[in-house]
């Protein structure tokens, strides 16, 4: 105790903050040291019960089978017909989905305003594809080529719309989309 | 070539066969036998096997290094061995017992099956296991990870990946007594 004194007090003499720099604030998880000799006897005995089982695999391969693995593959990979990447939308492309929605929506309500036979629903599903494709041409002129071409997994923009925009009220999204 | 080096030539679009087969020499082996020890059948393991460096030809460019490949190859086959068994379940329609036991039978019909040597034990014993513990004692015991590794690979924390593996140890001795 006397020695810690010591070099205590000739850290203070050799300078500055060098002395109190000495006992950090560090800090030990609660009750770390405590449970650290059973986690080490533990760990200790989980090691001694497998130390006579056998890390060898006992079912054989053909020895040419890791020599042609390479060429297979990279067959594979050579005829794989290009995919189209998706990548990471971005805020901007999300918002132009949101925009685009928002528009269809709008314009499905308007064009169905006062009729009163049909769901809005089934009014939907009597517009021709054709007519929802032109429709998706002219205006969402943000959409990517590559939903127009039927290229992308809908389901997936669909499901990174919904994260992305998930949150964000719907005064947010109205307020770009018009 | 060194693994920047794949990393590399896949981000500057250059060498990519070559790169990818320098990445296959690195890692096919470990791998191979990580796979072969989650679903057992040789021609599934080679499936999967295969997939997982096609999944790494399609997207090691977008690669950020936030882990090292070998630790993000390992996630990729652990994933694919999950998504196989699940569907493997659902097309058999059987029990986790009955397929636990299936996997079992599938070792035993191995021509070089050998019912009192104890590397087979071992690996009868293993079936036992539920799938997640299953890959945590492949990975611990058998490749010998660090808990940090296999946590990133499994995507679980360090504590939990720890009693799960005691707990397969002590299962296994278990089973391993029992017979």
């Amino acid at each position: 105790m006397n020695n810690d004194n010591n070099i205590q007090a000739e850290l203070e003499e050799l300078g500055f903050t060098l002395g109190h720099l000495k006992t950090p604030d560090l800090s030990v998880p609660k009750d770390y040291l405590d449970q650290l000799n059973g986690q080490v006897f533990d760990e200790i005995a989980i090691a001694e019960i497998s130390d006579n089982w056998s890390k060898q695999m006992p079912q054989q391969i053909s020895s040419e089978y890791f020599d042609q693995f390479n060429s297979k593959v990279l067959t594979k990979v050579a005829t794989e017909t290009p995919t189209v990447l998706i990548g990471h939308p971005t805020k901007k492309y999300h918002w132009a989905m949101a925009a685009s929605i928002a528009l269809i929506l709008s314009v499905g309500l308007f064009l169905f305003q006062g009729s009163d036979n049909n769901s809005f629903e089934a009014q939907l599903s009597g517009i021709e594809q054709a007519e929802l494709n032109d429709y998706m041409q002219s205006h969402a002129y943000d959409f990517n080529d590559y939903i127009l071409d039927g290229q992308a997994d809908l389901q997936q923009v669909e499901a990174d719309f919904l994260h992305e925009v998930e949150g964000l009220s719907k005064d947010e999204i109205m307020e770009y989309a018009l | 070539m060194t693994e920047e080096e794949i990393l590399r030539n896949f981000k500057n679009n250059v060498d990519k066969e070559k790169s990818l087969s320098a990445l296959m020499d690195m890692h096919k082996q470990k791998l191979y036998w990580h796979i072969r020890r989650m679903v057992v059948d040789h021609e599934d393991t080679n499936d999967i096997l295969q997939n997982v460096f096609i999944k790494a030809w399609k997207n090691l460019e977008k690669f950020r290094g936030e882990s090292g490949i070998y630790t993000w190859l390992y996630r990729i086959a652990s994933n694919e061995c999950f998504t196989f068994m699940k569907k493997e379940k659902k097309r058999r329609a059987i029990s986790l017992s009955d397929e636990e036991n299936d996997y079992s039978n599938q070792i035993k019909a191995d021509k070089y099956f050998s019912a009192n040597k104890m590397e087979w034990k071992l690996q009868i014993a293993m079936q036992q296991l539920p799938e997640k513990q299953k890959a945590v004692f492949s990975l611990r015991y058998y490749d010998e990870m660090p808990y940090s590794e296999i946590a990133k690979v499994l995507e679980t924390s360090e504590g939990a990946l720890k009693a799960s593996y005691h707990h397969a140890v002590k299962k296994i001795q278990h089973l391993l007594t029992q017979h």
